[in-house]
């Protein structure tokens, strides 16, 4: 099994979940994170008082899936996020050892 | 006892019928324990269970009391046989073994050891060392101020621990405040300071009117029979009343009617009975103090109006004055909001009687009272004492409708009437914290108003912001404000949510996503007042719902809005009208034609039936019918619409047709539709009158994209027609601006230069070399200058920011028309 994180626009989230529960993927865990690559941040100047923005809000969505859903799961989440423009944001794909459901105390692919 | 059993039963019977079985329970055991009879000792009941107030889970309190000394083994003989078969049962004991002398030492320290032995009584055994140490106690409540401190900073704690129960979704019925603690501070206090034995005195004393007193029992019957069944629900000891449980310990307190939203009346009920044990703790605080300081140095009073005012506290000049002269009761609020004062505990009743009877008025002199109230700096004090005690619902009827309403979400910690007032102070604080959006504020009376009334809509499940928008504008009305402010109010209360909405699930780098916004909003006034109602309502709402991740992106749409309400076309509220009234024909004109990609600029810069035209024509385009070519003969020139799939360098090679087949370039409007057509109009000349060879046009381009037809080339080798020639060669003289600050999604770069031929082509081929992107242009020509507008951005759909890359673009147009 694999851990897909994907880092994407705030106003994605909607679309992005829409065409993760289309694929059958029910739970997700979302978190408001800030962050930067090439889009940098800059500074406003607004009336004489200065409004620096570095900080760029992104949502960072962490699923689990098995190994031969990884593919779909990331060409469905870059249809959904992809904008053209700069600050689209990654995906990332890490290995995972094991997953345990804490209710039942299932571990594997059932856990998932 | 099956829980259908207690349903007629009270509270208070439950509670002590449960303690009468643990009573018995310690009896028999005691009856058994064979050993150290010589010795007299007792044991004895402290805390809830010495008030015979036991809920099924709650902790049994005992003391087991010896007179002199205690015996070697004593303490193992009682554990084993007493203490251990009650923790066998499953009844969670908590014992201590002390002499009498060891007890009276301990509570100088202890305050709970102290509180919780003001419920002594004696369970059984020898009868002795319990009324020894009884007397005892009574003898040591001496320093009563002190106590009166230690037993407030109990409550504030308790206050900040564990909420009010009042307004909490989910009250902690033992420790919020207005909660069964807060009914034993009522009893402790009534002991210790004003030396009675039972509550009920506390009317005789005078200090409470028989019915407060029927009240908090009421009250206090309620909260311990919701505490007794829920423990029997969870099985637990669990003193908070979380929201899986509420359904059904509301179902257990009203059985039998399957349809009622039970949840809701019993939270409700639930928060009107805590709210009136705390208002009435607080009261009998006030006198607390009053009685103790009774002996302390004269009081200095002073009058203002028909009020006296003593140490920060408002009365009433007589008691008939309130009777006597009604208007009395909002100008007192009035007077506390003003200058930060409170009302004395007996103007509290006072007021609260006077409201239960119906006597508010909402006259003139109420009315006024209640918007200075509003304007007042720290009006938090008196709204919630108005709200408290039913003041509120006078003066906005419409309030009752969201009084102890939760909304049955975690988002919320408080009820909707609370919230509301809240939302009103935080945008108080925002007035001292964000002076610049305030000054943004012409008058603030109607942004006010609006915090207070945002969600009065919210009995509605669906659209309570549309719904709350229409009462709260009659209510604004019926306040007298003026109808330019209630319509500003209808405003603020019907898009309360919008700023948030829109800056968390629209695309804030698409000009046309903020544009709308900007439009919708109109001016800059309402933009910030918006602003400013809704963080205030986040701020309101809980600590979670206003980070700095969320304030990013608010902060963006609301500076770029506002860029665009004060620098941009929406600038000219003439533009607005103008866009609203196209939009009204077109959709007449074209019904369920979605008109979602045409950019605002586009539809301000054309007349309808040009852009219906264009509408038309746009459906064509396909894999076979790559560009359409529209030609109109105006007066001496002809009006040339190209409608072809945006692509790089796509201006350029348009521009450079143009130029080879002689059509001069006056003006034109240069723009890409959000579905990715570009939507160019010129109005050119033709190199003679009757041209017709228009779809040259189409031909030349598909020949240079298809590379058969070499643009550069041609162009370099093209020279004026005769007609043209006898006009000066004038030099060039070139002015270049970049400009980053009139848009925030576009870098607009202004040539101006001396007219000649391919000039258009020349700078946006230096463009498209660059990998800029023409996304919009405005050109217009005369005979001795032409003024071009393009608003680009680079290959990365950002604005060019980058110093170098600025001079590069320069150098560029510069070289490329010096050619």
């Amino acid at each position: 099994m694999k851990k897909i994180e994907a880092i994407i626009k705030p106003f994605k989230l909607d679309e992005v979940k829409e065409t993760l529960h289309k694929l059958g993927i029910q739970g997700m865990t979302i978190s408001e994170v800030q962050g930067f690559g090439r889009q940098k941040g800059h500074k406003e100047i607004y009336r004489g008082a200065e409004y620096e923005v570095d900080f760029l809000p992104k949502i960072k969505i962490e699923i689990v899936v098995t190994s031969d859903m990884v593919d779909s799961v990331v060409e469905a989440i870059v249809a959904a996020a992809k904008t053209g423009k700069i600050g689209d944001g990654k995906i990332f794909i890490i290995p995972l050892e094991e997953a345990i459901r804490i209710r039942t105390g299932e571990s594997g692919d059932s856990a998932i | 006892m099956k829980l259908a059993d207690y349903d007629y039963m009270s509270g208070k019977k439950l509670a002590r019928n449960l303690s009468n079985l643990a009573d018995q329970k310690i009896c028999s055991l005691y009856q058994g324990h064979t050993s150290s009879r010589d010795i007299p000792w007792a044991i004895i009941a402290i805390g809830g269970y010495g008030r015979q107030e036991l809920c099924p889970h709650s902790d049994l309190d005992i003391l087991v009391l010896l007179d002199k000394k205690i015996p070697g083994q004593f303490t193992k003989e009682i554990l084993a046989s007493t203490i251990y078969p009650l923790w066998d049962d499953h009844l969670s004991v908590s014992y201590s073994v002390r002499t009498i002398k060891n007890v009276l030492k301990d509570i100088r320290h202890d305050f709970f050891l102290k509180t919780s032995l003001l419920d002594v009584r004696f369970v059984c055994g020898s009868k002795a060392p319990y009324t020894k140490l009884f007397k005892a106690i009574q003898k040591r409540q001496k320093e009563k101020k002190e106590f009166l401190q230690t037993l407030l900073a109990h409550t504030s704690r308790r206050e900040h621990d564990f909420g009010d129960a009042g307004y909490v979704l989910e009250p902690n019925l033992k420790e919020g405040r207005g909660g069964l603690r807060d009914m034993q501070e009522i009893a402790w206090l009534n002991k210790i300071i004003f030396e009675l034995n039972d509550i009920s005195e506390l009317a005789q004393a005078g200090f409470l009117s028989a019915i407060d007193l029927s009240d908090l029992d009421a009250a206090h019957d309620y909260i311990l029979k919701a505490r007794f069944i829920l423990h029997c629900l969870v099985q637990h000891k669990t003193d908070s009343l979380f929201i899986e449980h509420q359904e059904s310990l509301s179902r257990q307190l009203y059985p039998g009617e399957a349809s009622r939203d039970t949840t809701r009346e019993m939270m409700q009920e639930l928060h009107s009975k805590a709210r009136i044990v705390k208002s009435l703790h607080d009261i009998i605080v006030s006198y607390a103090f009053e009685k103790l300081d009774n002996k302390s140095s004269h009081k200095t009073s002073r009058m203002i109006g028909e009020f006296v005012i003593t140490k920060n506290q408002i009365g009433f000049a007589h008691l008939k004055t309130l009777r006597d002269n009604p208007d009395t009761l909002m100008q007192a609020f009035s007077l506390m909001a003003e200058k930060n004062l409170s009302l004395k505990p007996m103007s509290l009743q006072l007021v609260r009687e006077h409201a239960e009877s119906g006597n508010v008025r909402t006259n003139e002199t109420s009315i006024r009272c209640f918007l200075k109230i509003l304007r007042s700096d720290q009006p938090g004090p008196a709204l919630i004492q108005m709200l408290e005690l039913g003041v509120l619902e006078k003066i906005i009827p419409e309030f009752t409708l969201i009084k102890g309403l939760t909304m049955g979400n975690s988002f919320h910690r408080f009820t909707v009437d609370l919230h509301s007032i809240q939302t009103l102070l935080e945008l108080k604080k925002l007035e001292l914290s964000q002076p610049e959006i305030f000054e943004m504020v012409k008058d603030t009376t109607p942004l006010y108003l609006s915090a207070l009334l945002h969600d009065i809509g919210k009995i509605s499940t669906t659209n309570h912001e549309e719904h709350g928008a229409e009462m709260a504008k009659n209510i604004a009305l019926r306040l007298g404000l003026s109808e330019q402010d209630s319509v500003h109010v209808n405003f603020l209360v019907r898009n309360h949510l919008q700023f948030s909405i829109t800056a968390h699930r629209r695309d804030l780098s698409e000009e046309s996503v903020v544009f709308l916004f900007a439009q919708r909003m109109g001016d800059p006034q309402r933009l910030a007042m918006l602003h400013l109602l809704s963080v205030a309502d986040a701020l309101a709402t809980s600590e979670a719902a206003w980070t700095p991740w969320k304030q990013a992106l608010v902060l963006e749409l609301f500076y770029k809005s506002l860029n665009i309400l004060e620098k941009g076309i929406l600038k000219d509220p003439q533009n607005a009208i103008n866009l609203d009234q196209k939009w009204k024909i077109l959709t007449d004109r074209l019904p369920g034609q979605s008109l979602w990609s045409l950019p605002q600029a586009y539809i301000l810069a054309s007349d309808v039936d040009e852009i219906i035209k264009h509408i038309e024509l746009s459906a064509t385009i396909s894999d076979q019918v790559e560009m359409v070519v529209d030609v109109t003969p105006k007066n001496d020139h002809f009006s040339l619409g190209i409608i072809t799939r945006d692509r790089p360098g796509l201006f350029s090679i348009l521009t450079g047709i143009l130029a080879i087949r002689h059509l001069e370039i006056h003006t034109a409007r240069i723009f890409t539709w959000l579905n990715g057509l570009a939507v160019d109009v010129f109005e050119i000349s033709a190199p003679w009158h009757d041209y017709t060879e228009w779809d040259k046009i189409v031909d030349d381009f598909r020949k240079i994209t298809s590379r058969e037809l070499d643009l550069a080339d041609t162009i370099s080798h093209a020279r004026p027609l005769v007609s043209n020639q006898n006009r000066k060669i004038q030099a060039q003289r070139i002015r270049i601006t970049i400009d980053n600050t009139s848009s925030d999604f576009f870098t607009l770069i202004e040539v101006h230069a001396y007219p000649r031929l391919g000039l258009l082509h020349h700078i946006s081929h230096a463009f498209a070399e660059l990998d800029l992107n023409i996304h919009r242009a405005f050109i217009s020509s005369t005979q001795y200058r032409s003024a071009n507008t393009f608003y680009v951005v680079d290959n990365l759909g950002e604005k060019i920011e980058d110093e170098s890359l600025k001079e590069r673009i320069r150098s560029a147009v510069v070289l490329a028309l010096n050619e």
